[in-house]
């Protein structure tokens, strides 16, 4: 394990790593810190083990070439070698003496219309996520998604795409998908299920006891099937879940828009918007910051204060490390000296690094009124995300670089922590009779406190609609296999709230469900098709601008319906009123949990693309490992890789620690979302080493302890 | 202790030095024979189709046209083998009963590919693209021989990289204007069979096949003028800047192509990441 990371130092990282990037051995902090005071200008390095010169990097870069492979050193090996092998290297050029095979061709009996063989087609579609859709131009060859990339002519991601956007092809493509229909582990087909479903449902008249736990719904026509579904059975209960966002500001959908191109200087307050989809927004934001950086005469000035080093914190002009807990109290300080009137800001004994930042960026926010932005984070105290609106509020900042608007990207929005736990108790109390899971996976997902797991067994009858037989497939009565995205229609918004239709590249590989159809199942047109819910859904709005089977196929065309994009409101909502927490006190050391930059909430921990791709500052692959800092790393004498037991409150978790240059002191930062045990990647690599964080997290862990 | 070997030993030891030369050299060119015999690289060899397709009879019998069947061509890596569809456009009514087309017919009824085996077969690692051929001005024949001879479809050429490689290190042989791509009696121009081409402006954005005209009757006999002014004359119905050439030599011709049609230079066509990217 290796914590790599570049830095690209200017003038103030140069000397945070100063403060916070120790290596473990050999050398002490001391001889580091002598070391790096001569050290004048960039200095690149690419891991802690580098900057201290270890000797064990320097064997592994050793390693790297060829001169030092073992094998060939080895007199006795490579004589052996040469001799078992003479004859058939002697005879290798005769391979390619033989013959080819006969090889068939199979024309199509009726060709397809549009298709050139051998010119791929392209398709435009959408990629639904939590935090907005990301609208898709899809590479298609003879009707096999190849390529995914962001659609070009949208005006929100303008042909951008992401990892995790990019990575849903090889999902889809998943040999390790699920395949069939079963109940209690059988085969059946679906016809049995939807009668078995529907007689039940229809027993319950009124939809007492009858639940669906479902991802968050980001599809208005879903959206307008469950509204139908509850005015058929009005105590029928719906409760959306996504681990990434239940309990955060987040969770009833962002109404909050920023625009970066006028903004001069940018404060990032723990929000991690540089490193991908997981924040809402991502791909105009990065669009917006990196368009102003071209030229120096337009360039902005981005402040980070973050409790993990992040991308957005390495990009930083000036960055902050704070402990977590730290951030709401420095943001209702920094609130106070902007001149935001009735803020409570906790007593806080600040560092002169921390005065010094807080003054500086206070008169920098000032200078910049009206083109500045302040950004909080999705998983801070929801008074950060106050003070931030206060800020912006209070700068004019709102109608040049910060909009509000009135919907959100879900059209359903709830309280998921809080639905989450009311599902909890009713299961329980013995309420449930049939839960239906859509797409979500909670034995694994649903965070340890909520007590889910043991709860779980106590509904009647469990069926999961999912991509793969994961931890809730194997422990519901009915598995439904899921549709993948690019095998289904549906429909989603993206962050700016256009519209767009998502529509199948492929057939379902293996007869794949979706929600759509599950929900329809409970309707009056039982087997009304996805297809012709999401047309259902969208003729009004069509129908208004002309011809409905002419602007469909428009819709469908450019990947977007016109004139859907959110209405910014006028004026700033109500800012949510919230007690500024004080900070934890010095010596605690607080556990900060994040969703993985690749593999998000554990989702795609199948896919193989995104588990190769290092993490950002980490470099970590494969893996999931507690980040702390090289001071609390010598302060607790511990060694990189070292297994640690960490507790929260009566729960507990082994990971082992490396050193995270820009991790704060006495704060550690955890990944969600690694070692999920139905995985077969995952069982793999704890054959080989028993130093896995093979917990998804301690928010996660108790819930599948007596699983293992 | 009598020697083990005695006087004639070294001329044994010759002989068979010598053999084992001879026996060494021998292999290498039976291989190499081998190697280029169409028991491998299967040339002229007819395999056994599900339907004895003729292309003698209908492309020189009924005329019909390549890209009647192989429509992408000109527009994709791959010439495209027809559907059973195309089969049946005229099937559906011409010898219906005709037990030779009953696969034809099955195919038809139960959506089944008819399952042909590859005569021109590359092996996976090389990249060739009809497109380029055929826009740039190689003809069907060039490679696959006088189709419209073949009672049942053989491999004319080997296919190998050699005779790859002989054309790509010389294009100047095998080129003919575009328009005589399809046709598949085109001879090599020559002081008894003329071929009179006309290059356009080199506008920009102009596809290089369409800014080249050429004709293989004399225009200027068709025009009524006489022969003396045969060279540098107009062209009646083209623009005043197209002015016709006499060709009547295929080096001619091909030189004349290889720059009009912006055909890159043998070392360019002739690099590995051509074909083998």
């Amino acid at each position: 394990m290796s914590s790599d990371m570049h830095n690209n130092a200017n003038h103030h990282g140069a000397k945070a790593s100063l403060e916070t990037s120790i290596a473990a051995a050999p050398k002490t902090l001391a001889m580091l810190r002598e070391e790096l005071k001569a050290v004048k200008g960039k200095r690149y390095w690419r891991s802690v083990d580098e900057l201290a010169g270890t000797p064990e990097f320097q064997a592994a870069v050793e390693r790297e070439f060829p001169h030092a492979v073992q094998e060939w050193v080895d007199p006795v090996t490579r004589r052996g070698f040469i001799k078992l092998m003479g004859a058939s290297l002697a005879l290798a050029g005769l391979a390619g003496c033989t013959k080819q095979p006969d090889e068939p061709i199979y024309p199509y009996v009726k060709a397809p219309e549009d298709l050139i063989l051998g010119r791929p087609n392209y398709f435009a579609t959408a990629h639904p996520f939590v935090t907005g859709a990301v609208p898709l131009l899809v590479k298609s060859d003879q009707f096999r998604p190849i390529k995914i990339d962001g659609n070009p002519e949208h005006s929100y991601n303008q042909g951008s795409s992401d990892a995790l956007t990019q990575a849903t092809l090889l999902d889809l493509y998943d040999p390790d998908r699920s395949q069939h229909v079963t109940c209690r582990g059988e085969n059946r087909e679906w016809a049995a299920f939807t009668e078995e479903l529907r007689t039940n449902v229809a027993a319950s008249k009124d939809g007492t006891g009858i639940y669906f736990l479902s991802a968050t719904i980001t599809s208005p026509t879903l959206a307008r099937q469950w509204k139908a579904v509850q005015a058929a059975y009005p105590k029928a209960t719906l409760v959306q879940y996504d681990p990434a966002i239940a309990g955060t500001t987040a969770e009833q959908g962002i109404t909050v828009q920023y625009d970066l191109a006028k903004a001069d200087v940018l404060v990032s307050l723990d929000a991690d918007f540089l490193s991908g989809a997981a924040f809402p927004g991502f791909h105009k934001l990065l669009r917006q910051y990196a368009a102003r950086r071209k030229d120096p005469a337009t360039i902005n000035r981005l402040y980070a204060i973050e409790s993990t080093p992040t991308t957005t914190g390495m990009k930083a002009e000036h960055r902050l490390g704070l402990r977590a807990s730290e951030i709401p109290a420095f943001t209702a300080a920094l609130a106070k000296a902007v001149g935001v009137a009735g803020v409570d800001a906790p007593a806080c004994n600040w560092t002169p690094e921390q005065k010094n930042l807080l003054a500086v960026l206070a008169r920098d926010l000032k200078a910049h009124a009206g083109k500045s932005v302040v950004i909080p984070s999705l998983y801070q105290d929801p008074s950060v995300a106050a003070l931030a609106q206060a800020i912006n509020h209070l700068l004019g900042n709102e109608g040049a670089t910060v909009f509000y608007v009135n919907e959100t990207v879900h059209p359903i929005p709830s309280q998921q922590a809080k639905d989450m736990r009311a599902l909890v108790g009713d299961l329980n109390a013995g309420k449930v009779g049939w839960l239906v899971i859509l797409n979500a996976n909670p034995i694994y997902s649903a965070a340890a406190d909520y007590e889910f797991a043991a709860a779980f067994d106590k509904a009647k009858t469990v069926a999961h609609l999912g991509s793969h037989v994961d931890e809730t497939g194997q422990l519901a009565h009915w598995h439904i296999p899921a549709a993948h995205s690019l095998e289904s229609w549906s429909d989603a918004r993206a962050y700016d709230g256009t519209v767009s239709i998502v529509q199948p590249m492929i057939d379902p590989l293996y007869g794949g469900k979706t929600a759509h159809e599950l929900l329809q199942l409970l309707l009056s047109e039982p087997s009304q098709s996805a297809y012709e819910a999401v047309r259902e859904t969208w003729k009004p709005i069509l129908e208004k601008q002309g011809d409905f089977e002419q602007n469909w196929r428009k819709a469908l065309h450019a990947g977007w319906i016109e004139g859907t994009a959110f209405k910014l409101a006028p004026a700033s909502p109500q800012p949510r009123q919230s007690r500024v927490p004080q900070p934890l006190p010095k010596e605690a050391l607080e556990i900060v949990f994040r969703p993985d930059p690749n593999i998000y909430d554990g989702r795609w921990s199948n896919v193989g693309w995104l588990q190769e791709l290092p993490k950002p500052i980490t470099n970590l692959s494969w893996d999931n490992a507690a980040l702390i800092s090289a001071a609390t790393l010598t302060r607790h004498g511990l060694a990189e890789d070292d297994i640690v037991e960490l507790s929260v409150n009566g729960r507990k978790v082994n990971a082992p620690v490396i050193v995270a240059p820009g991790q704060f002191r006495d704060s550690s930062s955890g990944l969600w979302a690694l070692g999920r045990w139905s995985c077969r990647h995952e069982c793999r690599i704890q054959r080989i080493s028993d130093s896995h964080f093979n917990r998804p997290a301690l928010r996660c862990w108790c819930a599948q302890k007596d699983r293992r | 202790m009598a020697q083990i070997f005695g006087p004639s030993s070294n001329a044994l030891a010759r002989t068979i030095l010598a053999l084992v030369g001879v026996a060494a050299i021998g292999l290498a060119a039976t291989l190499n024979e081998l190697q280029r015999s169409p028991w491998v690289t299967r040339q002229g060899q007819r395999p056994d189709q599900p339907v004895p397709f003729s292309h003698k009879h209908h492309v020189q019998g009924l005329g019909l046209q390549c890209q009647y069947c192989h429509t992408s061509v000109e527009k994709s890596s791959y010439a495209g083998i027809p559907p059973t569809r195309t089969c049946m456009n005229c099937h559906a009514q011409l010898w219906t009963n005709a037990d030779l087309l009953e696969p034809v017919r099955e195919s038809w009824a139960r959506g089944q590919s008819l399952v042909w085996i590859k005569v021109h077969d590359l092996p996976d690692y090389v990249y060739f693209n009809h497109e380029i051929h055929v826009n740039k001005g190689i003809g069907c024949a060039s490679c696959h021989g006088r189709v419209d001879q073949m009672p049942l479809m053989y491999a004319q050429n080997s296919l190998q990289m050699e005779w790859c490689l002989d054309c790509h290190r010389d294009p100047a042989k095998n080129l003919r204007p575009t328009s005589e791509v399809y046709n598949m009696a085109w001879e090599a121009p020559s002081l008894d069979k003329p071929v009179w081409c006309a290059a356009g402006d080199a506008r920009t954005g102009t596809p290089t096949a369409q800014s080249v005209s050429c004709v293989t009757k004399d225009p200027k006999a068709d025009a009524g003028l006489a022969e003396s002014e045969l060279t540098d004359v107009a062209f009646m119905d083209a623009p005043s800047s197209q002015h016709l050439h006499k060709f009547t030599s295929q080096d001619e011709l091909g030189q004349f192509l290889i720059h009009s049609y912006r055909i890159r230079t043998p070392r360019e066509l002739s690099s590995c990441e051509v074909c083998h990217r």
